[in-house]
Order: structure tokens, then C-alpha cells, then sequence
């Protein structure tokens, strides 16, 4: 009974990133949700919450790379995955280039891409990846 | 809507999307056994998802100009499934492992996908009826103008 069980469990061990990435995705999302709705609320600029959960997102990429496959699963592909986002970003600059708005443009796609460089390679450098 | 629902339904979207994109960028080009591909399946992903949320943004914004509740609709497809299923973070470390193992296609693949997610985006909206009245440059994940 209990080879049996472990089995199974040895049969489903390489399915586990398909369960945890998504959950992790899910918390992740949330998260973004909060800092771009908090960045709204007390600064006006939504854009800059959506900022600050690329670059945290890659930070935690960086930091847990280095990990296990459950950690990989769960931190990387799941919450950084999830709390970082590609398509909010460019809905959004798609209304930043119809408002002529190319310093945004260029804050975004440029700086933040450096900042989230510089942030994962830091969180590598942190979690004892190599750099 | 409250927070809590709009959470779940966040959580509800992202939950899809996070396994869709696990789908196409891991176990896809693993299953291929070819690991190279795991990059250029990223910028399908990123660029899809751009593409699907512009198209979902605009849908949103016309039927709030109808005056009906689009929140939910845009809780749950763009900030949870488009959100969950492209991934900047994703996008950043394979272009920074890209760069220290010295493989410049994946500089390509990166100039690319700045370039071509906007451009998705924008053909996603005009997919779905052209591009929204307002722009929304005080929306990013929301359409909401205060936390529910």
C-alpha cells in the first residue's frame, strides 16, 4: 500500500511546477493588483506601482533562482511571473504613445527594464547565483 | 465589487494564465527536447498575451461607455489571466542569462519583444473596435479609479 502511494507521489513529482507556478502566479497577480491600485490611490501615477512590482518581481527572481525545483516553481515561474507583467505594460503604452507621453515611454522601456536588470542581478548576486 | 472578490477573481485568472504560460514555456520545449526554444516560446507568450489583453482592455472600455460594469470582465482576463500569463520577470532573466552565456540572438529576442508586445497590443484593440476614447495611462491592471 504505501509503495504503491509512493508510487504515485514519485509519478506526480514532476507535475508539482505545474500546480505550484500557477498558485504562485495567483498571489503574485494580487499583489500587482495592490501596488497598482495603492500607486493610484495615493500618488496618481498607477503606472509607477505597475513599475515597482517589475522591478520586486525580478528581484525575486534573481534572489530565488539559485533554488530548488519548489522554490523555482513557486518564486520564480509562479509569484515573480505573476506579480511582473508584460501586457498591462504595453496596453499601457499603447495610451502613453496616442498621448504623445515618450519620456513615459522611454521611463518604462528603458529605465525600468535597467532597474529590473540591476534587481535580479542583484537578487543573484544575494541568493548566491553568479552574477 | 469588493476586494475580496476582486481578488478571487484575480486569483481565478492568473491561476489560468500562470499554467498556461508554464505550459508553453516549460513543458512544451521539454517535452521538445530542446531548452533553446524555452526563450523564443517567452515571446510568444508575452507578445499573444499583449495582444489578447489589448483586445479584452477595449472591449472593457466600450462597454463601459454603454454603461455596464466591465470590472469583473477586466479583473479577471486582464490583470489576472493577460497579467498572470505574460511575465516581465521572465522576460528579464532569460535575456540576462542570455547575456552571460553570451548568446546575442537573445538580444534580438528581447529588442523584440519591447518592440512588438506595444504593437500587439495595439492591433488587440483595434480587433476589438479601435483604440479607447481616453487613454488609459492612469489604468495599468484597472480600469478603477479608487480601490474597491
Amino acid at each position: 500500500m504505501l509503495l504503491a502511494a509512493g508510487d504515485a507521489l514519485s509519478v506526480l513529482a514532476p507535475l508539482a511546477p505545474a500546480v505550484l507556478a500557477p498558485v504562485g502566479t495567483a498571489v503574485g497577480a494580487i499583489v500587482r493588483d495592490w501596488l497598482v491600485r495603492g500607486a493610484r490611490a495615493r500618488l496618481s501615477r498607477a503606472d509607477l506601482g505597475l513599475a515597482s512590482a517589475q522591478v520586486a518581481a525580478c528581484f525575486v527572481s534573481g534572489l530565488c533562482a539559485g533554488g530548488g525545483a519548489v522554490l523555482i516553481a513557486l518564486c520564480v515561474a509562479g509569484f515573480a511571473g505573476g506579480l511582473s507583467t508584460w501586457s498591462s505594460l504595453a496596453v499601457e503604452c499603447v495610451g502613453w504613445w496616442r498621448e504623445r507621453r515618450w519620456g513615459l515611454i522611454a521611463f518604462h522601456l528603458v529605465g525600468v527594464l535597467g532597474l529590473s536588470f540591476a534587481a535580479f542581478a542583484a537578487g543573484r548576486a544575494l541568493g548566491g547565483g553568479a552574477v | 465589487m469588493t476586494a475580496l472578490r476582486r481578488a478571487l477573481l484575480i486569483a481565478l485568472g492568473a491561476l489560468l494564465g500562470g499554467l498556461f504560460r508554464e505550459v508553453l514555456t516549460e513543458f512544451l520545449p521539454v517535452a521538445a527536447e530542446d531548452p533553446a526554444l524555452i526563450a523564443p516560446a517567452l515571446l510568444v507568450v508575452n507578445v499573444s498575451g499583449s495582444l489578447f489583453a489589448g483586445f479584452i482592455r477595449r472591449l472593457c472600455a466600450s462597454e463601459e461607455r454603454k454603461g455596464r460594469d466591465a470590472t469583473r470582465l477586466e479583473a479577471t482576463m486582464v490583470v489576472g489571466f493577460c497579467g498572470g500569463y505574460t511575465s516581465y520577470s521572465a522576460f528579464v532573466s532569460s535575456l540576462h542569462e542570455g547575456l552571460a552565456g553570451n548568446q546575442p540572438w537573445v538580444i534580438g529576442l528581447a529588442v523584440a519583444t519591447v518592440v512588438l508586445c506595444p504593437i500587439a497590443a495595439a492591433i488587440g484593440m483595434q480587433g476589438s473596435g479601435g483604440y479607447p476614447p481616453r487613454p488609459s495611462h492612469d489604468s495599468a491592471g484597472s480600469s478603477e479609479k479608487a480601490p474597491a
